[in-house]
């Protein structure tokens, strides 16, 4: 006997004190401690105070009898696992049966000899024992499964007996999974999820294999959680009979959830909620995996260009340009969810770089997304009410479909970007299906244009002067600035070239002002040599549209400090017939800070004479193809004749731009035209080389200034 | 009806020797001859009043406690008056009190006889 089961202590329950006494010693010879009642009610109240290892129990005893006693017992929180033999008499065949109906463990008949009833005794506790540590095992185990939201269920595929760990219950919302067959579960899964799971199932038992899959279930209180469900089938019982399955589920709820919240953010803007680059690929992907099997589902994609957005929410700044975008987003999904769009299967795109994308799939014909796309490039160009003022976007847009096109996504988005390039040309509301040829001079204009972007963060681009000489006293009176990029591997960049990438994409908004506050900076410095030598700077169309260009103006005199009459603006006719409401405005705010405004390229376009009296005009530069002909054309002559004689008339200066040779310079000098410029003088120089250029002519007498004009121009 | 058995099996009394506890057998047997006449008396009482369940409860237990110190054949007797309790044969049951006591009687001799009890 070892110390632990000496101390176990054993109740006796007879009314036959004679049978208490032997079996009382027979025990406690064993090394039992023994406590004895002589009937049940004694004995209830002693088991319940605690401290019984294990009972032995009469039948045939006044006021209740054992079989009372015993399922009193097992009915209280304290007694389901206490051991408990039943003395039964050799006569009472029906007492065995009825001992173990109401829970006993075992039963031995009264006659037994004393000292085997004592070592009865010391197997049954033995077996309570294990039973114990196999329940503590057990409930350590269905605490792990509830921690994991974890559980396991085994069952018989033909129905009947099954196991079940109580967090099964836990996870089907159940009060209790006692009792879980296969159909009782899957009448718990959700009906789209039945036939997956039942196919699963089945095939496993076919196979005597493995099953494992993600299904969801519906809670009795309609709540639905995805479950990880796992199973093996296999006979698994000791003998190996019975056909079995063990299902392993756990409640994946929590990881989908952050599973999809992760897909959505890597196929999604974080910002407008609308799919990303990535996103728009992948919708595009499955449009023509589905249009493979069918040639009624066409797939077409739509980029468009929310020209000025990006310069617009640059200016809002972060929160005001979070509440633009969204206002963006907000918009295409109210399209999209307009009745009218019934077509197909639609989605708009935030491609970023103030791209937005409208894919369609399943299409019957790729030209149904055109009255969509229509309607989403009115969506997009009204106004957008933003910090108490308004705000308007251009949507050009270009269409690619996989019918006209490659068929991979990236090359169709790419297809439809290029198409919108070339739209954009033709306006806001411009809209351009995609053609092979474009490609060529569009894959160029796209390379260009993002190295321009590029260029603009590393300094590539840089402001060139080229001298004004006035023709009569051959005096430097002014210099016009210009904008050139010196591309890292390509070189130069035509300045026609860049400027209208730069005016398409809305860098020129950038381009423009420092171009600008550069030409102002350098003027200011130059002061000090060369008092009062202007500064002529360039402003395209779409800088004279801003009204946010009169900031960018004033910043630049002010920083710079130069005095506004050194400086003037040359702008070209037909920014006038465009915008000339908007342009006068802003042409009347320039003037009223003393800057002047020069008419470029006069002669060229309408040459209406009204701009010069309806606009507040100082300058006209005539034509450079005016000047080339002028000593070789006779209407050439007549036309720069009439120009200098009608702007003198009207009290503006004249100046010739082009000017290659001595012979044409005292043509126009000889015309009365004030001013001219050109190779004959001086090219286009860096700042450095301009002020060298400018030392020397200054230096020299009037004289020798032909000669070095022409050396000079020759370095 | 009854099977000439042995009044006293020496073999219970082995039994609760070999418990190995000094002097149990006679406590025990004083223990029984004490208790056995109260069992008796409520026999009689039980069929003077007709109580079939007080009956077959003193009958019951009287046929335990004789077994277990060897009394056979007075077990025997206590064995068939409460299966006839049982079967509702009550009036039978009652014919067996003098077989009891007879019994009873031999029994307790027999017991005097092997040293472990004293002769009323």
């Amino acid at each position: 006997m070892d110390e632990l089961t000496q101390s176990e202590c054993v109740l006796l329950v007879d009314d036959d004190p004679t049978a208490r006494l032997i079996a009382g010693a027979a025990l406690e010879s064993e090394g039992f401690r023994v406590e004895s009642c002589s009937n049940g009610l004694e004995a209830l109240t002693r088991l319940e105070a605690g401290g019984i290892d294990c009972v032995l129990l009469d039948v045939v005893m006044p006021y209740m009898d054992g079989f009372e006693v015993c399922a009193a017992i097992r009915a209280t929180t304290w007694g389901a696992f206490l051991p408990i033999l039943m003395l039964t008499s050799l006569e009472d065949a029906e007492a065995t049966a009825r001992a173990y109906e109401v829970g006993a463990n075992d039963f031995a008949p009264k006659t037994t000899n004393a000292l085997l009833l004592a070592r009865r005794v010391q197997f049954l506790l033995r077996a309570k024992s294990t039973a114990d540590s196999l329940r503590a095992s057990e409930r350590r185990l269905q605490r792990a499964q509830q921690i994991a939201r974890l559980g396991h269920w085994e069952w018989l595929p033909g129905g009947g007996r099954a196991a079940v760990s109580e967090s099964v219950g836990q996870i089907l919302g159940l009060e209790s999974g006692a009792n879980l067959d296969f159909e009782r579960f899957c009448s718990q899964v959700h009906p789209a999820d039945v036939e997956m799971l039942r196919a699963a199932v089945e095939q496993a038992i076919g196979e005597l294999g493995r099953f494992g899959l993600d299904h969801r279930i519906v809670q009795p209180g309609g709540q639905v959680r995805v479950l990880r469900h796992e199973g093996i089938v296999g006979r698994m019982d000791a003998s190996r009979s019975q056909l079995t399955v063990l299902s392993i589920i756990y409640d994946i709820t929590e990881r989908r959830r952050a599973e999809e919240r992760l897909e959505f953010l890597a196929y999604h803007d974080e910002v407008t909620g609308l799919a990303n680059r990535v996103g728009c690929l992948e919708f595009l992907a499955e449009g023509l995996r589905r249009s493979g099997a069918d040639s009624n589902r066409k797939v077409a994609v739509a980029v468009l260009e929310l020209a000025g957005f990006r310069h617009v929410s640059n200016t809002l700044g972060d929160r005001r340009g979070i509440e633009l975008v969204r206002a963006v987003a907000a918009r295409l999904a109210d399209v999209l969810r307009s009745p009218a769009t019934s077509v197909g299967d639609l989605r708009v795109a935030w491609l970023g770089s103030e791209r937005v994308a409208l894919a369609g799939i399943g299409l019957e014909d790729p030209e149904h997304i055109l009255p969509i796309l229509r309607r989403v490039q009115t969506a997009l160009t009204q106004p957008f009410p933003i910090a108490g003022a308004e705000v308007q976007f251009g949507a050009p847009a270009g269409v690619a479909s996989a019918e006209e096109s490659a068929r991979d996504p990236e090359t169709l988005l790419i297809n439809a970007a290029t198409a919108m390039l070339h739209a954009r040309r033709n306006g806001p509301l411009a809209c351009m299906f995609f053609a092979e040829p474009m490609n060529a001079s569009a894959a160029r204009r796209l390379a260009l244009e993002s190295d321009l972007r590029r260029g603009l963060g590393r300094d590539e681009l840089w402001v060139a002067y080229q001298p004004r000489i006035e023709l009569k006293g051959r005096r430097l009176v002014g210099v016009e600035a210009l904008a050139r990029w010196t591309h890292p591997w390509q070189g130069p960049i035509r300045p026609e070239e860049f400027i209208k990438i730069a005016e398409e994409c809305g860098l020129i908004h950038e381009i423009g002002a420092r171009v600008l506050r550069r030409a102002c900076a350098d003027a200011a410095a130059w002061q000090d040599r060369f008092p009062g030598v202007a500064v002529s700077v360039n402003l395209s169309g779409a800088q004279l549209r801003n009204i946010d260009f009169l900031r960018v103006l004033d910043g630049a005199l002010a920083d710079s400090g130069l005095d506004p009459r050194l400086l003037e603006l040359e702008i070209t006719e037909s920014l006038l017939v465009d915008n000339s409401e908007a342009a006068a405005r802003i042409l009347a705010e320039i003037c009223t800070r003393g800057v002047r405004v020069a008419l470029d390229d006069f002669g060229t376009g309408y040459s209406a004479l009204s701009y010069l009296r309806r606009f507040p005009i100082h300058v006209v530069k005539i034509d450079r193809s005016f000047v080339r002909d002028v000593l070789s054309s006779p209407e050439a002559a007549t036309l720069v004749r009439a120009i200098v004689a009608l702007t003198h008339s009207i009290g503006l200066h004249s100046v010739a731009e082009g000017v290659e040779s001595l012979e044409q310079s005292q043509r126009l000098a000889s015309y009365g035209c004030d001013e001219a410029q050109g190779f004959y003088f001086c090219k286009p120089r860096s700042v450095a080389g301009f002020l060298a250029w400018a030392e020397s002519w200054q230096a020299a007498g009037d004289e020798t200034r032909e000669h070095r004009a022409l050396t000079l121009q020759n370095r | 009806m009854l099977k000439p058995q042995p009044i006293l099996d020496p073999a219970a009394h082995d039994a609760i020797r070999a418990i190995g506890q000094a002097a149990l057998l006679s406590r025990v047997v004083a223990l029984y001859l004490g208790e056995s006449p109260k069992l008796i008396e409520a026999l009689r009482s039980a069929v003077a009043t007709n109580d079939g369940e007080a009956l077959q409860r003193a009958a019951h237990t009287l046929k335990s406690s004789s077994r277990g110190l060897g009394g056979i054949r007075l077990g025997a007797v206590c064995a068939e008056c409460e299966s006839r309790v049982r079967a509702g044969r009550l009036a039978e049951a009652a014919q067996l009190l003098d077989a009891v006591d007879q019994e009873y009687a031999l029994f307790e001799q027999a017991l005097a006889i092997t040293g472990v009890g004293a002769v009323a």
